[in-house]
């Protein structure tokens, strides 16, 4: 049996396969054995140096082996991992430095950089250097010098594992703290839905920071198989992306959808022998349906499924994509609740919706984050309780996401409650803009936001991008969404841009277009 | 296109910033100077410049790694 622990997975397979792959990267690999071991030395180093139980420790990494280490390390230890975006800006560190009260950092000699420059008093101590910096730092060498046994300490399945921040609507990253039982159900979620085997390869290419690469860490260990750390400029190349999946035999894969546009577009597929893969899942945007129709018959063989899933109550819907002909042109359902996971429908008043009706959903998990950490405002909020027969109310979390459950008993994604706007006192919600411009055949992608339209109300503009080699205009495409939304309901002005700028986690960065966004009438 | 030409684009072009240094054997992509979406402006810029095409299976890590490797890819396709 394996314990309770989100880490205790890599103990149980480091004693029955110890020479199995635990995690691969760039050539090398590490086995069960070898990171149950090194996870424990890097655990020691932690205590040695006072790391308390429920401690914050940072992570703040390229893809590497390492990473595995200092992952289990800081849980064996009891500690609590911050995944900490190795791009992000110096200012944006700083503040989850201190807002989360991080005084140990595992990184590497490459971003002592930003670190160093951060004030003396608030500099947390640095493990995992080579670089010897004296006792601001402990090096791989230290580490190593430390026991290999398990770590005694005490933590119990309620506590932290991580605490994962993301851009709140304000720019203010929150954090979000998950205990080591709701990883451990999103984890073993995953395992099961794929039905994950030792021999399964299973790529990381999200960033720590993104919680799809908790499914890529941990869904893996459940069942003994190997985690495929990508380097990160692999996935910038779509060719060499579909190289990678072929020589490291990826067999799943969870990733964004611009991901699988692009390696569909520009990957060259039909080069590649990408028979190891079995299992594709996607979430975080809705994948346009004749993208997925085209991906799905490139691979006849792979099973696709859509997750559904705020970071706070990760992977809470799902729904595996039946073949999809050509002319599809509905959005993919979000499908049903995952077995761990309850669904309410609410309206404005927050009575429940019938079938058809739209409504948020909001969501009881095991999967459900604890909350933001330092942020009573935000849980205030975010989180509501219904009484029910015992004497400890259930939680449920407001996603904010509109949903609408049709009679078929698969749910739809409407779009971002913020995302229905009023435009001369009619609703329209923006997903739906972007669906009807989307389903023009020469349109790759679109984004539609609202400015203000310096008369009292508001202006829907897009921005798309085409296929190349087309050289359709702006007035065939707004002609085709003339036939398909409603006159209030179309953007003002279109424009055609070569591509679409991303946040971070490669979501369309909207916000910049609308920013940048200059048209006729605009005041 | 000469390495100083590339570093040029990179530099006004795609990053906004001409003082931000550039070697010829830097990695561009570990320092993250491009990001996929530049690297898709820069093989449009190359075809607009150079007149050839480059083809989805050349546009790899190991042709766009560094301003000198992207300077040779551009020798070899015009040598082909």
């Amino acid at each position: 049996m394996i314990d309770f622990f989100i880490h205790s997975p890599v103990t149980h397979f480091a004693e029955r396969t110890p020479d199995h792959p635990a995690l691969s990267f760039d050539g090398a690999s590490m086995s069960y054995s070898e990171l149950d071991l090194a996870s424990n030395r890097l655990a020691h180093a932690l205590l040695a140096r006072g790391l308390s139980r429920q401690d914050r420790v940072g992570i703040y990494m390229h893809k590497s082996l390492e990473l595995g280490v200092a992952i289990y390390g800081v849980l064996k230890a009891g500690g609590v991992f911050v995944p900490l975006d190795p791009f992000m800006p110096a200012t944006r560190l700083a503040f989850i430095l201190e807002d989360c009260d991080i005084r140990h950092v595992v990184t590497s000699d490459r971003l002592t950089g930003p670190l160093s420059e951060l004030p003396t008093d608030t500099r947390p101590v640095l493990y995992g250097l080579e670089a010897d910096l004296g006792s601001e730092g402990v090096t791989w060498d230290e580490v190593g010098s430390h026991s290999e046994a398990p770590p005694a300490v005490r933590i119990i399945d309620q506590d932290l594992g991580y605490v994962m921040y993301t851009s709140g609507s304000t720019g203010t990253p929150k954090g979000m703290m998950h205990t080591h039982h709701g990883s451990n159900s999103y984890a073993r979620w995953g395992a099961m839905h794929v039905g994950m085997q030792p021999t399964d390869r299973v790529a990381s290419h999200a960033p720590l920071h993104f919680d799809l690469s908790i499914f890529d860490f941990f869904s893996t260990a459940q069942s003994g198989a190997t985690v495929v750390l990508v380097p990160e400029p692999v996935t910038k190349f779509p060719a060499t992306w579909t190289s990678h999946i072929e020589t490291e035999r990826i067999s799943v894969l969870f990733t964004v959808p611009f991901t699988l546009i692009e390696m569909l577009e520009r990957g060259v597929m039909e080069r590649r022998d990408l028979s190891s893969l079995r299992w594709i899942l996607f979430g975080g945007e809705p994948f346009p349906p004749k993208h997925l129709a085209a991906l799905m018959r490139r691979l006849p063989a792979v099973r696709f499924t859509n997750v559904y899933g705020p970071a706070e109550a990760p992977s809470c819907t799902c729904y595996d994509v039946p073949p999809l002909d050509e002319e599809h042109e509905e959005a993919i359902p979000i499908g049903t609740m995952s077995v761990n996971s309850e669904g309410l429908i609410l309206d404005e008043d927050d009575l429940e919706c019938g079938v058809g009706e739209a409504g948020e959903l909001c969501v009881r998990s095991s999967t459900l984050t604890r909350g933001y950490w330092n942020r009573p405002d935000l849980n205030e909020r975010a989180f509501f309780f219904r009484e029910t027969l015992g004497p400890f109310p259930e939680v449920f979390y407001r996603t904010g996401d509109l949903v609408v459950r049709h009679e078929d008993g698969l749910m739809r994604f409407l779009g971002r409650k913020d995302r229905m706007v009023k435009t001369r006192g009619n609703r329209v919600e923006l997903n739906e803009v972007e669906a009807a411009l989307c389903s023009h055949p020469d349109v790759r992608e679109a984004a539609a936001y609202v400015v203000s339209d310096g008369r009292g109300s508001t202006a829907i503009l897009s921005t798309v991008t085409i296929q190349e080699g087309v050289s359709t205009g702006s007035a065939d495409i707004m002609r085709h969404a003339r036939a398909r939304l409603p006159g209030y309901a179309l953007p003002r002005d279109l424009v055609i841009a070569p591509d679409l700028p991303r946040t971070t986690s490669g979501k369309i960065d909207r916000r910049t277009l609308r920013e940048n966004h200059e048209f006729e009438g605009q005041r | 296109m000469s390495i100083d030409e590339l570093r040029h684009y990179i530099q006004t072009e795609l990053l906004n910033d001409p003082a931000v240094e550039i070697g010829a054997d830097d990695d561009l992509l570990l320092s993250e100077t491009l990001d996929s979406l530049s690297v898709m402006r820069l093989v449009q810029h190359l075809e607009d410049e150079t007149g050839m095409a480059v083809p989805p299976q050349d546009v790899t890590l190991e042709n766009f790694r560094s301003l000198r490797r992207i300077e040779a890819y551009l020798a070899s396709r015009r040598a082909a």
